[in-house]
């Protein structure tokens, strides 16, 4: 490239208005060993580029699978969760309710079971009245 | 789209996206961690992004958007802060004096670029991106994406002729 060329082209490319191509021959020319002294101020610049675009991403990148891996078991322990917790509440909820025929007659069984209780301690002071009846008989008797 | 396909699609611009992330953030550890944060948003989004036509430009404008983010953010701040100060004394006692390492002066005079500038002069310098693409990333104009670059290069070339003449201004 001729020297008169570059200075023009140096001058578009610090306006901005070089155009790709220009400026990848401008990188050429700058890679070159030997430079025009009038250029010299520039050749950092174009080094410094060149250099910074040698710059990789070394470290590895590992999608992370663990998000989808794990969805699926996610969803069947919610969704039994759910189901358990479904089946109690209807359990509760739909379990026979006692009709009120059930309830008197849970009532009055209760209420036997109390008369039969109290009638069963009467019971044992039954047992004293054949020896006040005798008592009675012999007054009668004596009478 | 297949996984294999959209990985690869996406694995074709880490080196771009490592080397922007550089740029705009403090270290090469964090320029990674940058590039893989983004990788994995990318990955877990696949089925929304894979319908997108320039997938490798959403990828860019992602980067550049974390790197703004971490910017803004305290951490990066204070961090940023520090790296500035090591470059600036670095060049002052190499660059200034024996001028010997003037690659590494371009690198500082890059860096005290404003953001935008930086970024776009790093998409068109280092990455070749033509006009069109770095607009899109940069959500921008092609026109601001034009003037942006010009005045960028325009500071980095009256620090050359002030460095090269070590340090006296030529009004060039």
């Amino acid at each position: 490239m001729e020297l008169k060329q570059v200075h023009k082209w140096i001058d578009l490319y610090f306006d901005g208005k070089t155009t790709l191509l220009q400026e990848q021959e401008l990188f050429a020319y700058f890679s070159q060993s030997l430079i025009d002294e009038s250029l010299l101020p520039y050749k950092p610049y174009f080094a410094a580029i060149l250099q910074e675009r040698k710059a990789y991403f070394e470290a590895d990148f590992i999608p992370n699978r663990n998000k989808s891996r794990w969805l699926y078991p996610r969803i069947a322990a919610v969704a039994a969760s759910v189901a358990v917790c479904f089946f109690a509440v209807q359990q509760t909820l739909l379990a026979p309710q006692p009709t009120a025929e059930e309830i008197a007659f849970e009532e009055f069984k209760s209420n036997m079971y109390l008369v039969a209780g109290h009638l069963n301690k009467g019971k044992h002071g039954m047992a004293y009245i054949d020896t006040f009846n005798q008592t009675t008989n012999k007054f009668i008797k004596s009478e | 789209m297949d996984e294999r396909v959209f990985l690869d699609r996406i694995l074709a611009v880490k080196d771009s996206m490592y080397r922007l992330a550089k740029r705009m953030l403090t270290s090469s550890e964090e320029a990674e961690d940058a590039v893989q944060e983004v990788l994995a948003k990318l990955w877990q989004n696949m089925h929304k992004i894979a319908t997108l036509s320039n997938i490798e430009g959403y990828a860019m404008t992602m980067v550049k958007n974390y790197c703004l983010d971490r910017l803004k953010s305290r951490q990066a701040t204070q961090l940023r802060l520090v790296h500035v100060h090591h470059d600036k004394a670095t060049a002052s006692l190499e660059s200034q004096i024996d001028n010997r390492d003037s690659v590494a002066q371009v690198f500082v005079f890059m860096e005290s670029l404003p953001d935008q500038q930086k970024m776009i002069l790093q998409l068109r310098d280092v990455e070749q991106y033509d006009f069109e693409t770095i607009a899109q990333i940069m959500e921008l104009s092609e026109g601001a994406v034009r003037v942006a670059l010009s005045r960028a290069r325009n500071t980095i070339r009256k620090q050359l002729l002030k460095a090269h003449n070590h340090g006296i201004e030529t009004g060039s």
